[in-house]
């Protein structure tokens, strides 16, 4: 569980989040959605200490997070794995390097385990036979992939998703969604996804935060966001034709 | 402008504090050694050969050329073409070409991961990324520089042996003779001093500029420019200040 309380974070004279206070339960998909530039990306680089909010907590399983000693940073960074908004690879190594990262850093495995750990990664986003190219060759989606395969490489308590399907098409959009989630419900692990993707809101939207210009403005389910009453959500969901007609619906 | 210059150095002391640390894993840390002194220093090994060929000859030459007298003796050209190679010319020179090479090539590699969110991605796992990128770098150049310039020394020699036996008209015996004219071995420690100085100095510097980058492409030229003029600025002045110390 990751307990944000009041956190403000601003960059020179511009506030960019204002009071936020979310809890993200463990074993279920907290997703955190809002419009481009509204801060979803900053409140997670809050979460991971790559930006430090002016004021306010966030506990990791009780560890206080702002603020806190190195040593207690890199504790707590080790067990997250994230994925990255434009994917983050390491251009200079291969997929199946990339991948096996986290492992080369933090575990004592042989060369065989942890290559079988990645490959077996790899095969859970749907790649296979990419191990040997380099990230410059693979297109956008694929990257993405290989990006969340480095995530979970080490079997993170927490797990931390930048837009994780953007750039990606409705199809394998769907699969990286319901690969997140099973991977979630069956490590039980704490997720958060950063997505504006209406259909993955409605699909794997255990807990949904609504950030407005850097304010929570709603939080609920995906069952109860067609009926908000929060004037803000509706015209957000507005502008997808998807929950537009769902709306209306109602 | 001043105040400016002391944060910009605290915020490279405090950069060097980062650094120097112990690594998360030490084998790997080993390979990354490797990796870097064959990125950086077996792939400059032509380049200073070839430079340190053609300044060793065009030492000879002007020697040749300005204090020639008939109160020379033979062995001359060849002793002062050394001091000249080993005292200033090998290590300044090397140390500049290396600020170009090395310092272009840190700086870009640690911009474009920092604004490829790369650095992020590195520090998102909790290891110390300043550690984890830049220590192999600064150590791989203590090993190899000291390597470089022996190679330096060397070539420039020759080069110089080729205008001494070419156009000087001395025997191969009587340049080799003034080459080896009062040995003294102080002269290549101290070359070897100032370039492990200079090679600290280009590592940690252009790391600096390229570590801080914030921006896109356009900074991480801009960053690499700024690693190689300020560390060639750097050696200079470090140059004259180590002349200084080590010859007083
Ligand atoms: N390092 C920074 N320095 C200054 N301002 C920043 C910085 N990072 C983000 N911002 C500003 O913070 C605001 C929120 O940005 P953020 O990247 O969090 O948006 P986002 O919700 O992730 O948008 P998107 O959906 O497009 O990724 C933006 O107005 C942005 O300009
Ligand atoms: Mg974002």
């Amino acid at each position: 569980m990751i307990d944000i309380q009041h956190v403000n974070k601003s960059f020179e004279d511009k506030q960019v989040l204002f009071d936020v206070s979310i809890i993200f339960e463990k074993g279920v998909n907290n997703l955190i959605i809002g419009q481009s530039g509204s801060g979803k990306t900053v409140l997670m680089k809050c979460l991971l200490g790559l930006l430090t909010p002016e004021s306010g907590k966030i506990l990791f399983d009780e560890r206080n997070f702002v603020g806190a000693d190195t040593k207690t940073l890199h504790d707590v960074r080790k067990e997250v794995g994230t994925v990255f908004q434009n994917s983050a690879l390491f251009d200079s190594m291969s997929v199946l390097k990339n991948v096996m990262f986290p492992l080369d850093m933090f575990t004592e495995w042989n060369y065989i385990q942890k290559a079988e750990r990645a490959i077996d990664c790899l095969e859970q986003v749907g790649l296979e036979n990419v191990e040997d190219k380099m990230p410059s060759d693979l297109s956008g989606g694929m990257r993405k992939r290989v990006a969340i395969a480095r995530a979970i490489a080490n079997r993170p308590k927490y797990l931390f998703c930048d837009e994780p399907n953007s750039g990606l098409d409705p199809y394998t959009s769907s699969l990286i969604d319901d690969l997140i989630a099973e991977l979630t419900y069956r490590h039980k692990m704490t997720t958060v996804i950063n997505t504006h993707d209406m259909n993955s809101v409605l699909k794997t939207g255990d807990r949904i935060n609504f950030v407005y210009k850097g304010h929570i403005a709603w939080q609920g389910t995906s069952a109860e966001i067609l009926s908000s009453g929060s004037t803000e959500l509706v015209e957000f969901l507005e502008s997808s034709e998807l929950t537009k007609r769902l709306l209306h619906k109602n | 402008m001043l105040r400016q210059s002391l944060i910009t150095l605290g915020q490279y002391f405090r950069l060097l504090g980062l650094v120097f640390q112990k690594p998360t894993k030490q084998r790997l840390f080993m390979r990354q050694i490797r990796d870097e002194i064959y990125y950086l220093g077996v792939n400059s090994t032509a380049i200073v050969a070839v430079i340190s060929f053609f300044v060793g000859a065009a030492v000879t030459a002007q020697i040749k050329y300005n204090i020639d007298s008939p109160f020379m003796p033979d062995y001359a050209l060849g002793f002062a073409t050394r001091k000249a190679i080993i005292l200033e010319f090998a290590p300044t020179i090397i140390g500049i070409i290396l600020a170009g090479k090395i310092g272009s090539h840190i700086a870009s590699q640690l911009g474009t991961m920092r604004i490829s969110e790369q650095i992020d991605a590195i520090e998102a796992m909790g290891i110390n990324s300043a550690n984890y990128l830049i220590l192999p770098k600064i150590i791989a150049c203590f090993i190899f520089c000291p390597i470089l310039i022996m190679l330096s020394i060397v070539t420039a020699l020759v080069g110089g042996w080729t205008i001494g036996v070419n156009v000087a008209g001395l025997t191969t015996y009587q340049y080799i003779y003034g080459i080896q004219f009062e040995h003294n071995s102080f002269d290549l420690l101290y070359a070897i001093i100032k370039i492990v100085v200079f090679s600290f100095l280009i590592s940690s510097m252009s790391s600096f500029y390229g570590y801080n980058v914030k921006g896109g492409a356009l900074e991480v030229g801009r960053a690499s420019t700024k690693a190689i003029v300020n560390s060639s600025i750097a050696i200079i002045v470090f140059n004259m200040v180590l002349t200084q110390l080590l010859i007083a």
